[in-house]
């Protein structure tokens, strides 16, 4: 089962790879400006932000988990 | 219809949200609206508190703001708790960090509505589509579809999921996580819904008492 820490790993390892392929990638957040390695850091750090991150990412994971349920349902029911 | 735009432009944040605010911009010039633009030196307290005594019903402002304040081209605010009342009897719509939580509630307390934000924005450079038709649907679906606040919002909320999920099927996962956030943390104010969540049901009577306190605090921080 994926646990919090091997979610964090893999959000990591594409943060890493999205900085090799666009070195210019920046997160704003409010006043502030995050390059990919500035966000590795905070994700380390700033507690509240990789609560946030874990949070939203398995609350992404399950939306699409029922996004799919239903595409498949509404293209099922169309074809009989 | 009679609007306001403020958009300031002093960092790099501002300068993308200068740029969705372009399409503002143009929805209201297609649908007839007659917009004033306040646009960076523009943007600044003085020339939107002589623009407001001229009369708008629609005040739009785009980036940066803090709990009970949207900030101008001179990084001070253009609206705060001080002179709110110029808003408050109009529709106001922003792309501001936290500024429906104070400032926000204040116009509605005073009859207002406000669609805007409690918490911090966050947007990505990889996603900057996906984000301007975040920001920008509900004054769409508001002011050029006609719809009701609350069918507003509602409909707002279905457009950031739909674009986080599409972000996550695209592999922009940080993008796909802060639409997401902004989606939580994204509120429409108005006479018709519920109000702020301040723990009194959005009920008039606490507010009325808060307000005063709210602006005595404001000033005297403004002192420090």
């Amino acid at each position: 089962m994926v646990g919090e820490k091997d979610l964090i790993a893999k959000i990591k390892k594409s943060l890493i790879a999205k900085a090799e392929k666009d070195p210019s990638w920046t997160l704003f957040l409010g006043k502030e400006q995050l390059s990919a390695s500035d966000l590795l850091k905070r994700l380390d750090t700033d507690k509240s932000l990789r609560k946030m991150v874990i949070e939203s990412s398995f609350a992404l994971a399950i939306e699409m988990w029922n996004n799919e349920g239903r595409s498949n349902i509404e293209g099922n029911s169309g074809s009989t | 219809m009679k609007a306001i735009l403020v958009r300031p432009r002093f960092d790099s944040a501002t300068e993308h949200t200068f740029a969705f605010a372009e399409d503002i911009l143009s929805q209201c010039r297609v649908a007839g609206i007659d917009v004033v633009e306040l646009a960076e030196g523009n943007a600044t307290k003085k020339r939107v508190e002589e623009e407001l005594k001229k009369g708008t019903d629609l005040f739009i402002f785009y980036d940066h703001g803090s709990e009970d304040a949207l900030i101008g081209q001179d990084e001070k605010p253009v609206i705060d708790l001080s002179n709110v009342a110029a808003i408050s009897d109009k529709e106001v719509y922003t792309l501001a960090c936290l500024s429906a939580k104070e400032l926000g509630a204040a116009v509605w307390r005073q009859g207002g509505k406000f669609w805007g934000y409690t918490e911090v924005v966050g947007f990505t450079t990889d996603a900057l589509d996906e984000f301007k038709q975040a920001f920008n649907c509900g004054f769409c679906y508001l002011f050029i579809d006609g719809l009701e606040h609350t069918a507003a919002l509602d409909l707002a909320k279905e457009t950031f999921d739909q674009l986080s999920l599409d972000l996550m099927s695209k592999g922009k996962i940080m993008a796909a996580i802060f639409m997401r956030q902004n989606k939580e943390k994204l509120v429409s104010y108005n006479q018709e819904g519920p109000g702020p969540d301040d723990g009194n049901g959005g009920g008039c009577l606490l507010g009325l008492l808060r307000t005063p306190v709210a602006i005595f605090r404001s000033l005297f921080s403004r002192r420090q």
